[in-house]
C-alpha cells in the first residue's frame, strides 16, 4: 500500500516539475516524462531485494534514461526532456537532508556516513546516464554508418 | 535569399537554444547542420554555456564571423522542442526565410501560463512530500511552502540575485517553515516536508546537461555545469543546515 502512495506521489510530483520547466504544450511530454520518472521508482522498488542502495538507484536510473532516450528516437524531441523529469523521484533529496541534519547536531559519524551515501547515490545515477547515453550514440553512429576516420 | 538574413536568424536559433537549456553539443551540431542546409563552407562552431561563435565563408567568398552571448538561461522545454523541429526542417530545406522569420518570432513571443508554474511549485511539493512519507498535514503545509517559493523565487529573479545566494535564501525559506510548523505541533515529520519542498530547488537540469556535455567531449562546459551543479546542492544544504542550527533552541 504504501508503495502504492509513493508511486502515485511521484507521479503527480513529476507531473507538477513538468509546469515548473515550462511544458504547457505538450503534455504528452508530461505525461510520458512522469511515466517514466514513476517506473524509474517502481524498479527502485522491485530491487529492494539488492539491499543495495547504490546499485538499486543505477539499475533504476539505467530504466529512466534508456526509456527516455527510446521515446526521444520515437517523437524527435531531445531525450533531455524526459531524463530531466524522470529523475527526480531517484534524487537523494533525504540524503542531503539528513547529511545537514547530522552535521548540525555533531553526530560526525553519522554525518560522514549519509554525505558519502548521498554523493555514492549522485555518481551512480550520473553514471547510469553516461551509459545509457553514450550506448545510443554508439547505436546511432552503427546504424547511420558514420564510423570515425582514423586516418 | 540573403545571405545574411538568413544568418541572422541562424544566430537567433542558437541563441534561443543556449537559452532554453540545451546540451553544447546540440547547439554546435545544430548550427552546423543548418549552416550546411544552405550551403555556405567552411563551418566552424564554438560554444560554451553562455556564448557561442559562427563562422564560415558565404557564397560570394567573403569570410563571416560572429559570436553570440547568452546570459540569462533558463530551461524552457517547450520551446527546446519546437526549436529542435524547427533545425531539423531548416537543415532539410524545408523552409523558406519568411516561414522561418515567423516560427521564431512565434516561439519568442509566446506568452507564459504563470498560474501553471505556480500550481506545479505547489503540487509537486505537496506530492513529493508524500512521496517522502508525509500525511495530510506535511502535504498542506508543503503546499504552503510552494507556494512561497514561488513567489519569493520570482521575487528574487526580479531583483536579479544570483543563483546562489538564491538558493541559499529559498532553502533558508523553506526550511524556517516547516521547523516553524513543528514547533507549533501542526506536523509531526519535518523531515518528510524539508526533502519534499527542497526537490523545488535540486539542479536536475544541471547535472543531466553536464553530463550529456561530457559525454560529447566538451569537458569545459561540462565541467562548468557540473560546478554549478554541485554549488546548487552545496547552498541547499548550507541554507537548510542554517536554519535549523539557528531555530535548532527554539
Amino acid at each position: 500500500m504504501e508503495s502504492l502512495i509513493q508511486c502515485l506521489a511521484a507521479f503527480i510530483g513529476c507531473f507538477g516539475f513538468t509546469f515548473i520547466f515550462r511544458i504547457q504544450k505538450n503534455i504528452r511530454f508530461s505525461i510520458i516524462g512522469s511515466l517514466i520518472g514513476t517506473l524509474g521508482w517502481f524498479v527502485y522498488l522491485i530491487t529492494a531485494s539488492l539491499n543495495n542502495i547504490f546499485l538499486q538507484s543505477f539499475i533504476a536510473m539505467l530504466c529512466v534514461s534508456l526509456l527516455a532516450e527510446c521515446f526521444a528516437r520515437l517523437y524527435k524531441a531531445p531525450a533531455t526532456i524526459f531524463i530531466v523529469i524522470g529523475c527526480f523521484p531517484l534524487v537523494p533529496g533525504s540524503g542531503i537532508y539528513y547529511t545537514m541534519l547530522y552535521a548540525v547536531q555533531g553526530m560526525n559519524d553519522l554525518f560522514m556516513e549519509s554525505f558519502l551515501s548521498t554523493l555514492g547515490i549522485s555518481l551512480s545515477l550520473a553514471l547510469a546516464i553516461l551509459i545509457s547515453s553514450t550506448a545510443f550514440q554508439i547505436y546511432k553512429r552503427i546504424k547511420t554508418n558514420q564510423y570515425i576516420d582514423m586516418g | 535569399m540573403n545571405d545574411l538574413d538568413i544568418l541572422q536568424q541562424i544566430n537567433k536559433i542558437g541563441q534561443l537554444l543556449l537559452k532554453h537549456g540545451a546540451e553544447i553539443y546540440r547547439v554546435e551540431e545544430s548550427l552546423k547542420r543548418m549552416c550546411e542546409g544552405f550551403g555556405f563552407t567552411d563551418i566552424e562552431v564554438f560554444a560554451i554555456p553562455t556564448y557561442f561563435t559562427l563562422s564560415l565563408t558565404l557564397h560570394d567568398g567573403t569570410p563571416y564571423q560572429s559570436s553570440k552571448r547568452s546570459r540569462s538561461n533558463r530551461t524552457h522545454l517547450d520551446h527546446l522542442y519546437e526549436l529542435n523541429c524547427l533545425v531539423r526542417q531548416i537543415s532539410n530545406q524545408e523552409l523558406s526565410l519568411e516561414e522561418i522569420k515567423n516560427k521564431i518570432q512565434n516561439i519568442e513571443t509566446q506568452k507564459l501560463n504563470y498560474h501553471l508554474i505556480l500550481i506545479g511549485y505547489i503540487v509537486s511539493a505537496a506530492m513529493f512530500c508524500v512521496f517522502f512519507g508525509g500525511h495530510i498535514n506535511e502535504m498542506i503545509v508543503s503546499a504552503f511552502i510552494g507556494f512561497i517559493l514561488y513567489y519569493f523565487i520570482y521575487l528574487l529573479e526580479k531583483l536579479d540575485v544570483n543563483g546562489i545566494v538564491r538558493t541559499i535564501l529559498s532553502s533558508m525559506v523553506l526550511a524556517s517553515i516547516a521547523i516553524i510548523a513543528q514547533k507549533m505541533n501542526i506536523i509531526t515529520n519535518q523531515q518528510s516536508v524539508i526533502t519534499g519542498t527542497l526537490m523545488i530547488l535540486v539542479p536536475g537540469i544541471a547535472i543531466t546537461n553536464s553530463l550529456r556535455d561530457i559525454i560529447g567531449g566538451d569537458f569545459v562546459s561540462g565541467l562548468s555545469r557540473m560546478i554549478e551543479a554541485i554549488l546548487i546542492a552545496a547552498s541547499i544544504a548550507i541554507g537548510v543546515g542554517i536554519m535549523m542550527m539557528v531555530l535548532q533552541g527554539v
